[in-house]
């Protein structure tokens, strides 16, 4: 039995879209629910339905072989897993952003807004910039809106909700995509298997 | 007449262990569990972590828990000693990974320290997979040389940042990431396909070799792959060809570490479960001349997945009245003559699993309770 972790959502339904167009559909998955893990016993799989952030942690502990999440994510959480193919999917980039007309004071720490405070300090800290982290869960944009960070680090995709908020790219950090991650030793003891899934997902997203 | 009970795996396994490095003329190491902390502080690299546990001792010196053996080995050992075989079974004091925490984490490791041949690598092999056969039926050693790495590192012309960015995406399998790393350093076609092939191969050693020696390769790449050649076939030899797989993602600092490095995998546990390589550099850092090879078993993980809550908490629960305490002691070393554990309590303990339950009555016998 396969164990694979995808993230709860729209990027989950694409992934789950390929891995089902390359033999491992699920039935069960097809019914909208809010069970969370989907067994089918014909295909040999199981699919966990996680939040994003957690599917790496799944792979890394081995509860889950496989794992489809963003490279923003592994940016951040540095788990210590395979990671064998950019799927392509969810393309976003890792962007600092601050509100249009806003100019850097270089005398004081930067206060950076953010759900990525290990990609941030990384990022400044090889600018030998200093900066104080604000750590945020989501409507980051907030954060130089109401004066409380002067920037923010996160992930862009259309640029919509920037715009929308007064707000613009400024740098961007690095670009993301969801990545197939794989767990350590069940690589290396289900190697045809998932070389296989592999092989066959690059084909798919020809 | 009190007879040894019989021994659980966790207990039974590092046993196995010593007398199989034993067998091998390999000696016990001991040592404190203090150590002054630049020892650690120095070579943070080499640990992984530069977090380790510190105390003053009554000097003011600045001491540490002892974060690693092979460290303290290497530190220890004397210059002149021409070779060393040396196990251990040791806790370790360290951060455990993703945790905030210091764990007392149990290892057993050994080091081959004076020999640099393909037998004592060989031998320092076997020993590892005879390891693995004892925590798992179904195992898996992965070889790797970091004499290949620095290799292509250098071929390729990547230094710093690029050079460190390397060894993270190779240690990811990750063949796109490469790919890309290739195209923004300007590294040539021949560089670029051996570079991705690193990350991408991954099997039985011979055919691995046979898929890198198809590309073309720096000159002083192939002593190293003729060493990890010369030990696949001694170790076929042995009888563990099936258990070897050659992986270039099996990498370990380069700063302590020059030749063949290895993982071991069993099915059960989701991270390697044994780690080892050859750490000439490390030596080299406390002046021993000597090179040098080891590997640690995380016995402290792995121990995990052989135990088994027993069934029963004791064979009998004994239960007498408190101006029974005579009648208590007879009933319940008669039983334990007869080889079965007893609890004698005046009630039942909360959540005890006994198999029977008896109660001492008023005439000083005992009578069985059901469902107690």
């Amino acid at each position: 039995m396969l164990n694979i972790a995808l993230p709860k959502g729209r990027l989950g339904d694409d992934v789950y879209r390929r891995f089902s167009a390359i033999g491992f559909s699920c039935a069960a998955m097809e019914n909208e629910g809010r069970k969370l893990i989907f067994r089918d016993d014909e295909h040999d799989v199981s699919y966990l339905l996680v939040k994003p952030s957690d599917v790496a942690v799944y792979v890394e502990r081995g509860a889950a072989d496989i794992g489809v999440v963003g490279k923003d994510v592994l940016m951040e959480n540095k788990p210590d897993v395979y990671e064998l193919l950019d799927l392509g999917l969810g393309r976003c980039r890792m962007c600092v952003a601050a509100m249009n007309g806003w100019s850097e004071d270089i005398s004081l720490p930067l206060r950076v807004a953010t759900k990525y405070p290990n990609t941030a300090r990384e990022y400044f800290s090889r600018q030998n910039r200093e900066i104080d982290v604000i750590k945020l869960h989501g409507s980051i944009e907030l954060g130089p809106v109401l004066g409380m960070s002067d920037v923010i680090v996160d992930i862009v995709e259309t640029g919509t909700t920037l715009k929308e908020n007064d707000l613009s790219v400024r740098s961007v950090i690095a670009e993301s995509s969801a990545r197939l991650i794989v767990n350590k030793s069940s690589y290396h003891f289900e190697k045809e298997r998932i070389d296989k899934i592999v092989n066959d997902l690059k084909e798919v997203a020809l | 007449m009190e007879q040894l009970p019989d021994l659980t795996p966790e207990e039974r396994i590092p046993l196995l262990l010593r007398s199989i490095y034993e067998s091998y003329g390999y000696r016990r190491y001991t040592m404190g569990r203090f150590e002054p902390y630049d020892v650690y502080w120095q070579n943070r690299n080499f640990l992984k972590s530069e977090q380790v546990l510190t105390f003053s001792n009554f000097d003011g010196k600045l001491m540490a828990l002892r974060p690693d053996v092979t460290v303290s080995i290497a530190k220890n050992i004397a210059a002149d000693s021409v070779s060393a075989k040396l196990y251990y079974i040791e806790n370790v004091f360290r951060q455990r990974q993703g945790s905030r925490e210091y764990s007392e984490i149990s290892q057993i490791g050994l080091e081959n320290i004076g020999n640099d041949d393909v037998y004592s690598d060989g031998e320092t092999l076997l020993l590892a997979l005879k390891s693995l056969e004892q925590l798992g039926a179904d195992y898996l050693l992965c070889l790797s040389h970091m004499g290949v790495i620095s290799a292509v590192m250098d071929w390729c012309g990547l230094q710093d940042k690029r050079a460190d960015d390397m060894l993270e995406l190779l240690r990811q399998k990750n063949a796109d990431g490469l790919r890309k790393l290739a195209d923004s350093a300007g590294l040539d076609p021949d560089q670029t396909d051996l570079l991705v092939a690193l990350a991408r191969v991954s099997g039985e050693p011979k055919a691995v070799l046979e898929e890198i020696n198809r590309l073309k390769q720096p000159e002083n790449m192939s002593l190293s792959l003729a060493r990890l050649a010369d030990l696949n076939t001694l170790l076929c030899e042995a009888g563990y060809g099936n258990r070897l797989r050659l992986d270039f993602s099996v990498l370990c600092d380069l700063d302590y570490y020059n030749g063949l490095v290895f993982r071991g995998f069993i099915r059960q546990l989701p991270s390697a479960v044994l780690s080892g390589g050859r750490y000439d550099k490390l030596m080299a850092r406390f002046d021993k001349p000597q090179p040098a090879i080891g590997f640690a078993v995380y016995w402290g993980e792995a121990e995990r997945i052989f135990r088994s809550a027993p069934a029963f908490d004791a064979d009998i629960l004994l239960l007498y009245g408190s101006s029974q305490a005579k009648d208590a002691m007879r009933i319940g070393d008669d039983l334990r003559r007869q080889g079965l554990s007893v609890r004698s309590e005046q009630s039942v303990p909360p959540d005890f699993r006994a198999k029977r339950t008896l109660r001492i009555n008023r005439d000083g016998q005992t009578e069985e309770i059901k469902n107690a």
